[in-house]
């Protein structure tokens, strides 16, 4: 009904915070078949969280517990169909003897490592998947890393004719516009593996920004954590409790809510004037704003439940259109 | 930064190995934005209306036939499939905007976007006129004039009748409605503190209401009655309590009271006007905690159904045992139905505080309570035409200008203005000023069941057209034999409501089966279809927007 003509449009599909979860992103790569993507962004949070070692205590019998709840496989179908589960939640698993499970957890250094092995293994799937799929319809997928990403992951993502590993970096070929891609934190409570302070992001986009700054129409960033002061980065606010441990402030029976974003970016935004902001980092804060000239996007995350956030872009004659904020 | 709230407690949060557990979490955060569970089970305990009026009366004056309580409970019991319908749907996409969602995404959004739109956009604009009406008339007037009649001060009495006048309806709606509006404007946080002193009132009223109309002897009641009625109106027949049984039986109005399953089959329609809403928090469901957890959902909505519906039920039972079935069927087809008969003091529960006590302390506190459940009615209402229009913007189907933040509240304060000037103050007008209109709106209940069908359909048929989602959801893992719970639940649930439609379009004594309301409901659901298909042309065509893509589930192969 009413679709007679369809106006000369390019599309940047934008999601961001996947978490290690196989089914959004596969989902992600659809979702660019499906809505005619020109270009797709995959912001940081690549990594998954949980690791679940499977101990094969008999014959095609395994146990694992499962969020605090022990299961029992019973048969290699079993285990598979427990697997799959486990990476479609964006969890890492690894079948290990009871002797390899009792190394496992006295070592920490071991343990990290075989967790950051399966990280990297995941994410090189992803990257072959991406390549095969999007190769099809010649669709470049640019990626940047995270604060909860270790750097040796996010170095491991190699570039090919249609991945492009953009951390820190500026992509040019999608013209006429300049992505600016920065793939830091500021300052978390959580001390995860890639933060900086707000002057060191600050000058990392300064760094990056200025050789383009004069045509902030054609500029966009892509800047994992969003702009404090913002709709786009309200998220609890957390205190310590007596056993060192995390938890919400509530108020009144709610969360108490507070901007964690990041000044430098907004300070940047308003100094360079993008077009386009995209930004993760607070999966909550789904929403759309203007700040100044620039329409900032952050399309939040649902990975945990199979769901894939994402924005997507609508770009005509070189001017940003319009957007949409989507699940799927 | 992650908000998934999946992280159990054996699980490291440091990666240090631990003795214990056999999982490892990297360090990253973990937390969500929540409304505690309790807190969206008390909203729906006070939302489901077991204040609603019509409950009682209406039941008495259409089926003096029926056991009230039991119809109640019946309901009660077919209530519950909506409930687990609306938990297991929630459960897997727990986004705010509830039904708008489901039905949007779960069936197409050529019925969902219309359906919801038709309830919660424009029939809400009614509700928002009745609950400043329940406050009004269920509330304060009761309360100043049982205060005026137990302190034997005239004033007090005539300030409660003006209550009950259109003007004292209209302005305490405009009065409630500009409170709500700032209250809401100000944060959710505000509203769950004031939810708090809202439901205790409302149980403590509750409670003294029950108790009196168990433990007042019923020639103290009828004593009681009409003297009071004396005081209000001194012309009054001094036996007003037996006049008002005299005057409708010479109306022609002596029904049989022998008991009849028919008749009480025809109160589940008239209680579901109360029990359907058992889904309503999901309105807000982005913002309750756990909503992803299908049995914290079925705490909410069906724990809340069940909780409300018991209430309802004693509160029948106990008004009836107190005021006797025949002189409540009286009383509420005179004052109710047809209106031939004026009564000084009306027989809602809440009024009937005048009659079951001389103390105004026990006056006060009876009918303090359910003004704030009326007050926090006022302040649902907002609240989930708010959620709705918001989902609905942030799809692009509403204008932008709908969910709008503003920089300083951080709250909607465009769409919390809009709907308090044209429901508050502009459609409570016409509700209260123009007569007859009431014919056009009583649909109202008929179109809430419609939407209860396209949610619990869109529940039914989850597994296979959410498939992806409902297969990673804690729901997917109750089924009765091969069958998933939630498609039984959906397929009684609509089916229910489908047979209470029909009592609803077929049954002239509920008020809906009239050309007129009739040619509203269409209307009304033609126009949002009209718009929808008028602003999916204008986004593709001009914003280069694919709208059917929002509402598209994407397949991960």
């Amino acid at each position: 009904m009413f679709r007679k003509s369809s106006p000369e449009i390019k599309r940047i599909l934008y999601a961001t915070d996947l978490h290690g979860s196989t089914l959004v992103f596969k989902k992600l790569l659809n979702a660019a078949k499906i809505n005619k993507a020109s270009l797709v962004i995959m912001g940081g949070d690549i990594s998954g969280k949980i690791f679940f070692p499977i101990v094969q205590s008999g014959k095609n019998i395994y146990e694992v517990d499962y969020y605090g709840r022990k299961v029992t496989l019973n048969s290699e179908s079993e285990l598979n169909q427990f697997s799959t589960r486990l990476e479609k939640e964006g969890n890492y698993y690894k079948v290990v003897t009871k002797d390899e499970f009792s190394e496992l957890i006295a070592d920490e250094k071991k343990m990290n490592l075989i967790f950051q092995s399966l990280i990297i293994e995941r994410l090189k799937q992803w990257v072959d998947l991406a390549t095969q799929t999007l190769r099809d319809i010649n669709v470049p997928l640019l990626i940047s890393g995270g604060n909860d990403d270790d750097q040796i992951v996010v170095d491991s993502i190699i570039n090919n004719e249609i991945v492009k590993n953009v951390d820190n970096k500026v992509y040019l070929e999608f013209q006429p516009f300049s992505i600016i891609n920065i793939g830091f934190s500021n300052l978390t409570p959580f001390e995860t593996p890639r933060e900086k302070s707000e002057e060191e992001i600050g000058k990392l986009i300064d760094n990056l920004s200025e050789p383009y700054a004069k045509d902030p129409s054609h500029l966009i960033f892509n800047i994992h954590v969003p702009p404090y002061g913002s709709t786009l980065d309200l998220a609890p606010k957390l205190v310590k409790n007596e056993s060192g441990e995390l938890e919400m402030v509530l108020n009144g029976g709610q969360p108490e809510l507070i901007h964690t974003g990041s000044k430098s970016v907004m300070d940047s935004i308003l100094k360079y004037k993008p077009a386009l902001g995209l930004f993760g980092h607070i999966h909550e804060a789904r929403a759309a704003e203007k700040i100044g000239d620039t329409l900032c996007i952050n399309p939040g995350s649902s990975y945990g439940d199979g769901t894939l956030n994402y924005a997507l872009i609508n770009i005509r004659e070189g001017k940003i259109l319009s957007y949409q904020l989507m699940m799927g | 930064m992650d908000s998934e709230n999946q992280t159990p407690n054996k699980i490291s949060t440091k990666s240090e190995p631990q003795t214990n557990v056999t999982a490892f979490k990297r360090k990253s955060s973990g937390l969500k934005r929540v409304m505690s569970p309790y807190s969206a089970f008390v909203y729906n305990v006070l939302n489901i209306g077991v204040i609603f009026p019509w409950v009682y009366l209406l039941s008495a004056a259409v089926f003096p036939g029926a056991s009230i309580w039991l119809g109640i409970l019946l309901t009660t019991i077919f209530a519950s499939f909506i409930a687990i319908a609306y938990s297991g749907i929630a459960s897997v996409m727990p986004r705010t905007g509830g039904d708008y969602i489901f039905e949007s995404r779960g069936l197409t959004p050529w019925v969902g976007f219309p359906v919801v739109a038709t309830m919660i956009l424009f029939f809400f604009l009614q509700w928002d006129a009745i609950a400043g009406w329940l406050v009004s008339v269920l509330g304060l007037y009761p309360m100043f004039t049982s205060l005026g009649v137990t302190l034997n001060n005239p004033a007090l009495i005539s300030l409660g009748e003006w209550f009950a006048t259109p003007w004292g309806t209209w302005i305490t709606t405009i009065v409630l409605g500009a409170i709500s509006t700032v209250v809401l404007i100000k944060g959710l946080q505000l509203f769950v503190k004031i939810q708090w002193f809202l439901w205790y009132s409302f149980l403590l009223s509750y409670a003294i209401i029950v108790a009196l109309l168990f433990l007042t002897p019923h020639s103290v009641f009828v004593a009681n009655y009409n003297s009071a009625t004396l005081k209000i109106d001194p012309s009054a027949n001094p036996n007003f309590y037996q006049y008002i049984i005299d005057y409708e039986t010479s109306q022609g109005f002596n029904p049989s009271l022998q008991f009849s399953w028919i008749a009480t089959i025809g109160v589940m329609a008239i209680a579901l006007t109360s029990l359907g809403w058992v889904g309503y928090a999901q309105e807000q469901a982005g913002e309750i905690k756990s909503a992803d957890s299908f049995k914290k959902q079925l705490f909410i909505n069906f724990g809340g159904g069940i909780a409300a519906g018991l209430m309802m039920a004693l509160l029948a039972f106990a008004l009836v045992y107190q005021v006797g079935m025949k002189w409540l069927a009286a009383a509420a087809y005179g004052s109710y139905v047809s209106s031939n008969l004026s009564m000084p003091i009306l027989p809602w529960f809440s009024t009937l505080i005048i009659a079951l006590t001389s103390n105004p302390i026990i006056a006060f506190l009876a009918t303090l309570g359910i003004t704030m459940a009326a007050v926090q009615v006022v302040m649902n209402v907002y609240i989930g035409q708010t959620r709705v229009a918001i989902a609905a913007s942030i799809d692009q189907v509403l204008p932008s200008w709908v969910s709008k933040i503003n920089k300083k509240t951080g709250t909607p304060v465009n769409i919390q203005v809009l709907f308090f000037v044209l429901g508050g103050i502009v459609y409570s007008w016409v509700y209260n000023f123009v007569p007859g209109w009431i014919q056009y709106t009583l649909a109202v209940t008929a179109v809430a069941t419609i939407m209860y069908i396209a949610t619990t359909l869109a529940a039914a048929l989850m597994p296979w057209k959410l498939k992806e989602a409902y297969s990673l959801s804690e729901v997917s893992k109750y089924k009765i034999g091969k069958v998933p719970l939630v498609t039984i639940s959906g397929i009684i649930a609509s089916a229910f409501s489908a047979w209470m439609l029909y009592y609803y379009i077929t049954d002239p004594s509920l008020g809906v089966a009239s050309i007129p309301s009739y040619a509203l409901i269409s209307g009304v659901f033609a126009a949002w279809v009209i718009y929808f298909a008028l602003r999916r042309y204008y986004l593709w065509h001009k914003k280069g927007i694919d709208l059917d893509a929002t509402f598209r589930e994407i397949p991960p192969t």
